[in-house]
């Protein structure tokens, strides 16, 4: 019996024993990894292929959803002290520490451009030039539609990245295939930056290749299955805003905004100026709308209402060029656009919807004209100082919230009266408290922008982010021309098509304008029709303008009662200072190379003045 | 539950003379009704869900124990020296009776007749074993245990005579580790094992494991340990994205710490070669209790206490506040317009008492339970027969957070039963089940969350008025989210088991086999429920004033919509083992021969859900909205399998020459194919001196052992499939069209296909030793490590421009090295005062030896991070602040006018930190503080090199004391937050200990800088400023217990009963007064203190 029983006992520690060796030990630890993609597969269709450059799409920057914009590095907005724009501003700029340079335009700890630094921008040129390499290996796998279609879309995706960085940094790096260290010497792997004028170069030539291969739709519309791929469009906007930029004095100049000198030869500015650069800007747009525009086919045209051309609804209308989608499902990352979590009056009807973020400040308010054209400053204007707010240009009222504005959104059952006033009998959540609490600094608050469909906060939006739009087709149209040839009709009729689209119904310009008066007359207009849409520090740089206008205090609107216990006097309103003093030093022209990348490579040059 | 305890006493008590009539079987069935009862009504104690008939059970043949020829033996017991020994065990052999001795060494028992053995034992002394055959008393004189030649320390994969072992093992008796009043075990370690160093990261209920390292940090990968439960794997290291660290996920969180038997450390390479690639960061190996033969034995343990936080942050009331505001904008523009009116100020008492809703005066701390209860109660039942021996545990801990609703429920269920089928063969079955259950607030928000918002609050707005209601400060209120209706619900219920089978091998004598299977299986459920938080806007325009109910963002961040979550997990493995055993003396000759077969598979998998806008508050998925963009869901699976072939011989002389090797061949799924096996073997050897010829005229040294071992052993780092090129796909990526969301693919790294294990080689040296028999015992261990193949990415040798992650390589060499020592020391006085104590010091540095790093850092002496420890801090070296004097002209400003030719960071004035200018890019200083300047400023980050306990005990009269001190030093961290900056984030609150302490005109040598209305970027930067010294010295477990004279127990019929009181974390001395030094950071959940009182009763 003991026997048997020992017997059956060892055959079964005999069997586990067998049974571990028995097993194919191999088979065992082959696991199948179930989250990633094979190379073989990924290349295999067009379906698949796609996958990829969906991703590239999605490095699209999300501006909207980075809590400091461009606009914070400007005296248009007043921001808080926990953004890189704040110090900036107090010209605290550095290329040492984090990745991305310290507390420079596009990184340190809160910047406008965290996702956008000097690696983040070639980690996404890489993608690109990854996509680019292994659709031509992998040809015969895709129709030639398909392949010409993704290789324009993926060029002139890598075309914008490198933009974004050229236009902070000036010469950058041009890689176009994906480095490989494998097969790579250290020479070919380090490579020095670009000269300003070649990389300027580099891009013109890859939009205008786009432009004339006419593989891509000209543009998108509402509805249509591929919006939010890039288009014809787009490209034309790109290659004429960057011929803009490059003509302007910063870069085109015997003077440019920081010396042209030994150490840093030609990455921050052209070799030679020369004046006819605004000339092939001027073509660009010109082209444009006679092509497509509202003087040719129509496909592109001011969009009728400037309150409404944000609305989700009117996605991909007649003026949208450029931008990145969102959709406001408020689920996964980074589809939501987060903009109003930010921006907008903080109370509404008594609850707490933003942070109040963005304060446009009196310098921006000042610069609407009356609804008369004139400027508050001009003879007959018809301003009051102690009654502002009345009277204004149309845009006023479309783009800031001020002391007394009605502010009714779709979601709102009631309109909600903002008052900013300092009011000791009737207080306001709103009322302007100097960095006390949420509420703003200044008393003003965004308009533009903001989503009419949802209450703030969860971050809902599904607006999209319109990086171009073709006023400024329009309105660059009018600066390259009046640069290159002066006031002439083309220019008048430009800038006043802007100033007399439906909705902002303003007088025409004035006739009889000298060049130089268009060119203020002009600079006047960009700042108000685009305002807050990140246009503004780029304007300052290229036109040498930044040292004048960053500098001295920020100021807001004051507005008490002269007899404070029961309101029975006057509302006395105060343009006050903000002790927000400004510095700007010229090496601000431009961002620095961080350190951590000449650390990497020795190649890089440092830009001027770090 | 009292009630059941009573009904089994009073069983008891009615049939004193036959305690046995309960049987192994009624007391199973009384444990399971008792589990399935606790889990279905956890509170309805009072039904009759157990009914006297359970309990009264009847006579079982088993269990005759005849009451004839019952007689009294008395005795006094003593020590070598004839000091009487009170405590020790008297017991009748075979039988629960038994007695203990009292002050004076005296004991008096019945024993059932003539045949009785007496065995007598006492914590350190040599068992003995007594006939009571013809005579009445025994009188006897105890030997210490000067080695406990039969005592077994559990290792890897089997169990070694301690005085034999030579590798290097730390063990603590599981009740050392059940005193303390913990959740899991993770919180009892340090300090009590030599080479344990733990830090305790908060305390949030059921979230408050330590982090535990085995001889420090040696790796820049996972530095975690393995935990084996029961000779099975049971951990696994897991990557932690947001921490950006390798944390510890095993299944200490699922035992009971009262149902552990020991707790051993495995620290050198022949202790942690069986583990192969999971041995290299040191094994934990825990042992539970297993039943031992003789008559039921049902014990019942219980604690309850309180705990508060042993630091809470002290923030400014109003009028500081205001003050405080007032000065940081006069420091800015003297001119300014105050944000608070002085005379408001002067009278804020008078006004706040007046109109409390005009004027508040809030406290965040009032939102806080400061005393929260914390409990556990277990009954243990053991016994067993000669061929089956049982042991059954139930235990429920419960421990509430600092709000309401946070709060952390166990109930642990452990059955373990060994039996003997045959005289050779051998089952035993375990198992071991935990349902858990942890809740904290609203899924949107967290408890840790609260404790930012508390900062964020400031004292001049109402956190509550005063009808009731609760206001807001920036849109932001605590008080919403502590009232709202929303949770995250954790629960898990984790059940461990194991079957093995041992058969004897009758013709080859020492020879045995054994199978052994595992399955353990998690099952995790999630459920988070966010309903919008409410607070209330006061209109102070009306009379009385009014108020308005609004929704609240939580500073924009949280949803203004309903939306509920749910996540299931399952997890199984399971683990295959065979076992080939052999042992056997030859003369003076012993050989032992281990080989192990093992195969282990886990898998994996999870579901998600979401649902947003619910239109009705009822917390069901299909509740929610029907529109289709309100659905999320996602889920994953993994597999992952090992294999390894573990091996150990040994070879004893004469119990004096020692040799062993050991080793596994390992194989890991994680690999590619071809590069999946290594081999990690070990070998050491010991020379017990004192059993030598030579030394025995040394009668001051009684033992003394030297050892040495080297060897390899393994670390899985990274993750799995790194070898495999491939792209990842996510959803979520990008939108086209009308709002259609697609997938997107990308290439994350760059795949290596050579990608393998990081090898540790150890070498361990240390020696053992007693000396004046015992009566101080030193073990001493130095240990030199080298750790090479850490996985580095070499992404500093390609330009940023090249644009892709580079692959891992497993190219990083650490070395680490340090040393142990404990020493003990024990004995009884004349008046029975018997003490001992243990202390022990570690030590563990560890170097650098190749990383990746540019040419900026490794040519700059002072930044070069080759050959520095890991992780070591570098900032710049700061000189104290400018004072007024440096303001030569007085203009308020430091400049180049005043002679400071130095660029900062902005404008600078008195109050401000002065920098060293180190150094310049060409190596001299340059006038510009700048990366070039940092230095060393600090020991690592987040792991001290030393860590010391001492853990003194004494026994008198039946009282006994015991504190265990535990502290730590070498270490360092930066503190620059809501503490010591004021306004941090927003305007938000300052605390006193930046207040008390800041710079003004009239305290220029003064700890913090000057008051500005926001964080200044010149006095924030990461320098030797804010370098604060987390050294410290805690009691972390005091306990002072009384154990009820023998006489008494007599009376109750009972076999002890031992109250006490306790204290977790009672004091700690630290130069760092206002955080926690284990935890110096306060936004976190704060680690507790606790008092606790308690009873161990055995029945």
């Amino acid at each position: 019996m003991i026997k048997f029983k020992t017997i059956r006992n060892i055959g079964f520690v005999g069997l586990l024993l067998f049974g571990l060796y028995s097993c194919n030990q191999e088979d065992f630890l082959e696991t199948t990894d179930k989250s990633r993609l094979l190379e073989e597969s990924m290349w295999e269709t067009e379906t698949s292929a796609d996958l990829f450059l969906n991703d590239c799409y999605r490095d699209l920057p999300a501006k909207s959803n980075e809590p400091d914009n461009y606009d914070n590095f400007t005296p248009d907005n007043d921001a808080g002290f926990y953004y890189t724009s704040w110090r900036w501003k107090q010209g605290i700029v550095m290329a040492s520490g984090y990745s991305n340079g310290n507390h420079t335009v596009w990184g340190g700890t809160n910047g406008p451009g965290q996702y956008q630094g000097w690696n983040a921008y070639y980690t996404k040129i890489r993608k690109l030039n990854t996509f680019i390499n292994r659709i031509t290996e992998n040809k015969a796998n895709f129709s030639d539609e398909w392949y010409n279609k993704r290789m324009d879309e993926a060029r002139f995706l890598r075309t914008y990245f490198l933009s974004e960085g050229f236009q902070k940094l000036g010469g950058m790096v041009i890689l176009t295939e994906a480095q490989d260290r494998n097969t790579m010497t250290e020479a070919e792997l380090l490579l020095p930056r670009n000269t300003f004028e070649e990389t300027f170069d580099f891009m013109v030539e890859e939009l205008t290749e786009i432009v004339d291969n006419e593989y891509l739709p000209v543009k998108y519309n509402h509805g249509d299955a591929s919006a939010g791929r890039a288009t014809l469009g787009a490209a034309q906007m790109l290659k004429g805003w960057l011929q803009l930029f490059a003509a302007s004095p910063a870069y085109n100049s015997a003077d440019p905004a920081v010396p042209n000198e030994a150490g840093n030869q030609n990455l921050q500015s052209f070799a030679t100026p020369d004046p006819s650069r605004w000339a092939d800007a001027a073509a660009t747009f010109k082209d444009f709308m006679e092509t497509w525009g509202h003087l040719g086919d129509k496909t592109y045209d001011l969009f009728p209402s400037m309150k409404e051309f944000w609305y989700e609804a009117n996605e991909y209308n007649s003026e949208v060029i450029w931008d990145k989608q969102h959709v406001g499902v408020g689920l996964g990352d980074g589809i939501a656009n987060t903009f109003d979590t930010y921006g907008g009056p903080v109370w509404i009807h008594g609850t707490y919807y933003t942070w109040g973020n963005y304060c446009p400040t009196q310098e921006v308010v000042d610069e609407y004209q009356m609804a008369n054209g004139l400027d508050i400053d001009a003879a007959g204007s018809g301003y009051d100082p102690q009654n502002p707010y009345v009277g204004r240009e149309q845009r006023f009222y479309d783009f800031i919230v001020y002391d007394g504005a009605e502010y009714q959104q779709d979601w709102m059952s009631e309109p909600d009266i903002i008052y900013t006033r300092v009011d000791k009998v009737n207080p306001s959540l709103n009322e302007i408290d100097f960095g006390g609490d949420d509420v703003g600094n200044t008393g003003y608050y965004y308009k533009k922008r903001l989503d009419n469909l949802h209450p703030r906060g969860g971050n809902q939006c599904g607006m999209n982010h319109v990086y171009y739009r073709y006023a400024e087709v329009v309105l660059g149209y009018a600066e390259a021309q009046n640069e290159a040839v002066g006031p002439d009709q083309s220019v008048y009729d430009a800038v006043n098509a802007i100033r007399q689209r439906p909705g902002t119904d303003l007088p025409p310009l004035a006739t009889g304008l000298s060049q130089a008066e268009m060119r203020e007359a002009i600079r006047r207009e960009r700042r108000i029709e685009f305002v807050f849409e990140h246009k503004r520090l780029f304007d300052l740089w290229r036109w040498k303008q930044a040292e004048i206008d960053i500098a001295g205090d920020l100021h807001g609107m004051l507005i008490q009662n002269t007899v404070p216990a029961d309101n029975s006097g006057t509302w006395t309103y105060e343009v006050i200072g903000l002790n927000h003093p400004m510095t700007f030093t010229q090496k601000m022209y431009f961002n620095p190379i961080p350190q951590s990348a000449i650390d990497r490579n020795p190649q890089l040059k440092q830009n001027w003045g770090y | 539950m009292k009630k059941i305890n009573y009904l089994l006493r009073t069983e008891l008590r009615s049939r004193p003379e036959k305690p046995s009539r309960i049987s192994q079987f009624w007391i199973l069935l009384i444990l399971f009704a008792f589990f399935g009862f606790f889990q279905s009504t956890a509170v309805t104690y009072g039904s009759s869900a157990v009914d006297d008939g359970l309990v009264t059970v009847t006579s079982n043949a088993d269990n005759a124990v005849a009451d004839l020829d019952q007689k009294r033996v008395t005795g006094v017991i003593r020590n070598e020296v004839g000091d009487p020994l009170a405590g020790a065990t008297i017991q009748v052999q075979g039988t629960t009776l038994g007695t203990l001795t009292d002050g004076e060494g005296r004991f008096s028992i019945e024993v059932p007749n003539e045949n009785a053995v007496l065995v007598i034992s006492f914590i350190g002394y040599v068992q003995q074993e007594i006939s009571v055959a013809g005579r009445n008393t025994v009188d006897l004189e105890l030997q210490p245990t000067l080695e406990s030649l039969e005592e077994v320390v559990v290792v890897g994969y089997g169990t070694q005579k301690r005085t034999t072992v030579t590798g290097s093992v730390s063990v603590v008796k599981g009740e050392e580790v059940a005193k303390v009043p913990v959740s899991n075990i993770t919180n009892a370690m340090a300090g009590k094992l030599a080479g344990v160093l733990s830090r305790q990261d908060g305390g949030q209920p059921g979230d408050d494991n330590a982090d535990i390292y085995i001889r420090g940090v040696a790796t820049t990968g996972s530095g975690v340990p393995l935990v084996v439960i029961d000779g099975v794997v049971r951990s696994k290291s897991v990557y932690n994205p947001s921490t950006q660290r390798y944390e510890l996920e095993s299944n200490l969180n699922q035992i009971d710490p009262s149902a552990i038997e020991s707790v051993t450390i495995l620290k050198d390479a022949s202790a942690v070669a069986p583990y192969g690639m999971g041995g290299a960061n040191g094994v934990v190996l825990i042992t539970t209790k297993k039943g031992s033969e003789g008559l039921p034995t049902l014990s019942f343990n219980a604690y309850y206490g309180i705990q508060t936080p042993t630091y809470y942050p002290e923030l400014l009331d109003a009028v500081d506040y205001m003050k405080l505001r007032n000065e940081s904008t006069l420091n800015e523009n003297p001119e300014a317009v105050l944000p608070f009116d002085p005379e408001v100020i002067a009278n804020y008492a008078d006004y706040h008492a007046d109109d409390p809703d005009r004027y508040p005066d809030s406290n965040t701390k009032d939102l806080v339970n400061m005393t929260m209860p914390i409990q556990k109660y277990d009954l243990q039942v053991s016994g067993g027969s000669e061929k089956t021996k049982y042991f059954a545990s139930l235990g429920y801990f419960g421990q509430d957070g600092l709000f309401d609703r946070v709060n952390y429920n166990r109930f642990n269920v452990n059955l373990s039963l060994d039996t003997k089928v045959t005289n050779t063969t051998g089952i035993s079955v375990s198992f071991i089940g935990t349902a858990e259950e942890r809740n904290d607030l609203d899924v949107a928000s967290s408890a840790a969350q609260i404790f930012r918002n508390g900062y964020k609050f400031i004292p001049t707005e109402s956190i509550y008025y005063s009808n009731g209601l609760w206001g807001q400060f920036a849109g932001n209120s605590p008080v919403a989210v502590l009232k709202g209706d929303g949770y995250e619900k954790d629960e898990d219920n984790t059940v461990l088991t194991s079957v093995s089978v041992e058969q004897q091998i009758p013709w080859i004598q020492g020879l045995s086999l054994k199978g052994s299977f595992s399955y353990d299986t998690r099952l995790g459920y999630t459920k988070g429920w966010h309903t919008p938080f409410y607070y209330y806007v006061i209109d102070m325009n009306t009379t009385p004033y009014s108020f308005s109910r609004s929704i609240s963002t939580q500073e924009g961040n949280v949803p203004a919509y309903t939306y509920l979550t749910q996540t299931d997990e399952r997890s199984r493995s399971y683990t295959y083992q065979g076992y080939v055993n052999y042992a056997r003396t030859f003369g003076k000759h012993d050989i032992t021969g281990l080989f192990v077969a093992e195969a282990r598979s886990n898998d994996y998998d999870r579901l998600y859900a979401r649902r947003n806008n619910f239109n009705v508050l009822i917390d069901e998925m299909d509740l929610g909205s029907a529109d289709k963009s309100n659905f999320e869901n996602g889920g994953s699976s993994t597999l992952g399998t090992q294999i390894g072939y573990v091996y150990r011989l040994s070879y004893v002389y004469n119990s004096r020459y020692m040799l062993e090797a050991s080793g596994r061949y390992d194989g890991h799924y994680y690999f590619a194919p071809g590069e999946k096996w290594g081999f990690f073997p070990a070998f050491s050897a010991g020379w017990r001196i004192s059993e030598e010829d030579f030394m025995q005229g040394l009668s001051w040294l009684n033992n003394l052992k030297l050892r040495g071992s080297w060897g390899k052993s393994g670390n899985l780092a990274g993750s799995a499939y790194q070898y495999l090129p491939g792209y990842t796909l996510e959803g979520n990526r990008a939108v086209f069209g009308p709002g259609t969301i697609v997938q997107g693919a990308y290439v994350t790294t760059e795949h290596n296909p050579y990608i393998t294990w990081e090898v540790a080689q150890k070498t361990d040296v240390g020696f053992e030793a007693g000396l004046w028999r015992d009566l101080l015992t030193v073990e001493f261990d130095f240990f030199y490590e080298k750790r090479t193949g850490m996985l580095l990415s070499p992404a500093v040798t390609v330009p940023y421009e090249y644009g892709l992650g580079l692959a891992e390589e497993n190219a990083g060499i650490m070395e680490n090295y340090g040393f142990e020592l404990l020493l003990g020391t024990r004995h009884t006085f004349q008046n029975g005062l018997n003490f001992n104590v243990t202390g022990n010091i570690s030590l563990a540095k560890n170097k650098m030896v190749e990383t990746f790093e540019t040419a900026a850092t490794y040519n700059n002496p002072n930044r070069r991070r080759t050959g520095r420890a890991w992780n070591t801090q570098f900032g710049y070296r700061a000189l104290g602040l400018f004072t007024t004097d440096d303001d030569v002209n007085g203009d308020g400003i430091i400049n180049a006018a005043d002679g400071y030719n130095v660029t900062q960071w902005g404008t600078l004035n008195p109050g401000d930190i002065k920098y060293e200018d180190v150094s310049g890019p060409d190596g001299v200083p340059d006038g510009k503080i700048d990366s070039n300047d940092e230095v060393v400023i600090g020991y690592p980050q987040n792991y001290p090199l030393m860590t010391f306990g001492i853990n003194p005990n004494l026994n008198w009269k039946g009282f006994d004391l015991s504190l265990f001190f535990q502290g730590s030093a070498l270490t360092s961290y930066s503190f620059n937050n809501f503490q010591t900056v004021p306004f941090l984030n927003n305007n938000s609150n300052a605390a006193y200990e930046y207040y008390n302490n800041r710079w003004t005109p009239d305290n220029q040598d003064a700890k913090y800088p000057i008051a500005n209305t926001a964080p200044k970027e010149n006095n924030t930067q990461r320098s030797t400023f804010w370098q604060w010294s987390t050294s410290y010295l805690r009691l972390k477990n005091a306990q002072l217990g009384y154990t009820l004279p023998r006489p008494v127990m007599n009376k109750l019929k009972m076999q002890s009963i031992r109250v006490y009181v306790a204290s977790q974390n009672l004091f700690t001395i630290s130069k760092l007064k206002f955080v926690d030094p284990e935890m110096p950071y306060d936004t976190g959940y704060p680690n507790m203190k606790t008092f606790t009182v308690g009873a161990n009763v055995t029945f």
